[in-house]
């Protein structure tokens, strides 16, 4: 009676019923890679914090409602957004990654960290005009600026590889949006460059010999 | 026939290939410098190993290839990022050859040269990359004329993990091999810090945490439950970008790709999302001259050399900043 409509990174994503409503069910399968114990606390670990997470985060953005949690089946059922991803229109309309930028700054003025801000976690309902944000399995409570700025950083690494056509103005879009609700833009965006400076993301420092 | 020289030295390894335009390996002769156990590579000493072995091993690599130095077409070498000291060995002996024997000079980026080579010997077309290389821990695709970075790791490399706990256990660097069969004895997984940021990774805590683990723990124990953490996080950014990307092809390319462990749990993300794990014979996966040989042909291909007085090293140099014309 379920259907698979998507097989994301860390789960597979079942349309059904629950009630009289249509729901979404989140199912964290087995890893045949993974050692077992592994295996079995972070799918443990990310069912319960995605459940909380999408709940904390209603207050400042629209998540899906949770409609069931089972912490022994790896499952969340949540209510199912019927629309589209951020992801199949961005392309047409650069100018949706203010959208993006809103959603995060909002997020982040609850001291929310998404953890995996791509463009396949917005999803629009056209007809309630709503943008919905999910995914929260790498969500967790922090004010500090570079936990932000790593966010940040995510949705720059992303859109760079998945939209490289228009990944300047759907960044400068997004940034917008995100200053626009946030404030806290100035102080992050210095710590964006820090992390991309340090260590691995060290810049070009060629030199002749 | 083109034919073209290429020569690595980057860190451990001084190592020349000579190879031709039909990507026929002609020759790959490699010489490593091994510290003493319990120690990390010593720039200065490596470099002077790689200064004392250069000569025979470039002449090695052309008579095993029966040509000399009037037949090349051009000289290719590992321009960075790497270890200073080391990286100037390299340059400084095919800058002597391209200007002695006046041919083109072509600086290539290390880490390019691991993928190109990976891609000519597995047959990839548009892959899904896993960079594992001492240098980079990194997940890429080619966008537009550039390797593109999808995730990668915000402080250690895989291999500088890898090494870093074979030191405190008294082994001498690169230590993969050796904590890899330490680990095929372990059984008991110990818990540790699974640090997977979106698509990049952290590896500091999984070190701090073994390290502390020492006493109460075998090694084995440790060695095992470090590898099945550390490969379990990279296969999960490989799988976040396989659904995001949708490539039929997942290229492993590097020194930590000889793995054995690590490739079966590959194998397994591949199968899941329908792709093809594209792995590279163990001689290549690591770091040869022939990464760099067959990058320069790439290049000499579209056309682009530079002076012997512009030859350059960069220690640090990112790979989304290296242009790759062919692959746009
Ligand atoms: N509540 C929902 N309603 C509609 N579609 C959803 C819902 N939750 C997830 N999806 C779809 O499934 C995809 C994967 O779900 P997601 O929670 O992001 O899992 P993963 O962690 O595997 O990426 C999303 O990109 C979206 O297209
Ligand atoms: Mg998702």
């Amino acid at each position: 009676m379920e259907k698979l409509i998507a097989r994301g990174a860390e789960a597979d994503i079942y349309l059904g019923r629950w009630g009289p409503l249509s729901a979404i069910y989140k199912v964290r399968t087995a890893k045949q890679y993974m050692a077992e114990e592994l295996d079995k606390k972070i799918r443990r670990q990310r069912t319960v914090r995605e459940a909380r997470m999408l709940r904390a985060a209603r207050s400042a953005v629209d998540t899906p409602h949770v409609l069931y949690v089972s912490q022994k089946k790896y499952t969340i059922v949540m209510e199912y957004i019927n629309g589209k991803r951020m992801l199949d229109i961005i392309d047409k309309s650069p100018s949706q990654g203010k959208v993006m930028g809103e959603i995060l700054g909002r997020l982040h003025m609850l001291n929310i960290i998404h953890g995996d801000p791509n463009t396949a976690n917005f999803l629009f309902d056209s007809k309630k005009n709503k943008w919905y944000l999910v995914d929260f399995g790498l969500s967790y409570i922090s004010s500090r600026k570079e936990d932000m700025a790593v966010d940040l950083h995510l949705v720059k690494e992303v859109v760079y590889v998945q939209h490289p056509t228009s990944f300047k103005e759907i960044m400068s879009g997004f940034y917008d949006g995100y200053m626009s609700v946030s404030g806290k833009m100035a102080g992050i965006v210095k710590k964006i460059d820090e992390i991309e400076r340090r260590g691995r993301y060290a810049r070009n420092r060629s030199f002749l010999f | 026939m083109t034919l073209g020289l290429g020569i690595e030295s980057t860190a451990h390894t001084f190592s020349a290939s000579v190879i031709d335009d039909s990507g026929k390996i002609r020759s790959n002769v490699k010489s490593v410098y091994r510290p003493p156990s319990g120690s990390g590579i010593h720039p200065r000493e490596a470099s002077r190993h790689h200064a004392e072995v250069a000569p025979s091993v470039v002449l090695s690599a052309l008579k095993e290839s029966s040509i000399n130095y009037r037949e090349l077409d051009f000289i290719a070498y590992s321009a960075g990022p790497g270890l200073g000291p080391c990286l100037r060995v390299g340059a400084t002996i095919s800058r002597f050859i391209a200007a002695y024997y006046d041919k083109p000079l072509i600086p290539v980026h290390h880490g390019v040269g691991h993928i190109e080579l990976g891609s000519l010997l597995t047959d990839a077309n548009d892959p899904l990359v896993l960079l594992l290389s001492g240098g980079h821990t990194m997940v890429l695709a080619a966008v537009n004329g550039r390797w593109r970075v999808f995730g990668e790791t915000l402080d250690l490399t895989l291999g500088q993990l890898i090494d870093q706990f074979g030191r405190t256990i008294g082994l001498a660097s690169p230590a993969g091999p050796t904590v890899e069969k330490i680990a095929e004895k372990g059984s008991k997984y110990v818990d540790m810090p699974y640090a997977v940021k979106g698509n990049d990774l952290s590896f500091s805590g999984l070190l701090t945490s073994v390290k502390r683990k020492m006493p109460e723990e075998i090694q084995e124990n440790l060695a095992f439950s470090l590898q099945e953490t550390a490969f379990a996080m990279l296969s999960e950014v490989a799988e976040r970008a396989l659904a995001l990307l949708h490539k039929k092809e997942l290229l492993v390319v590097g020194g930590v790709a000889a793995n054995a462990r690590l490739r079966q749990m590959l194998e397994l993300v591949s199968d899941r999302h329908g792709c093809k794990l594209k792995d590279v014979p163990a001689e290549y996966a690591g770091d040869c001259g022939a990464q760099i040989a067959w990058t320069g042909w790439l290049y000499f291909k579209s056309g682009y050399s530079v002076k012997p007085e512009k030859a350059f090293v960069s220690q640090s140099w990112r790979i989304d900043e290296v242009d790759v014309p062919w692959r746009s």
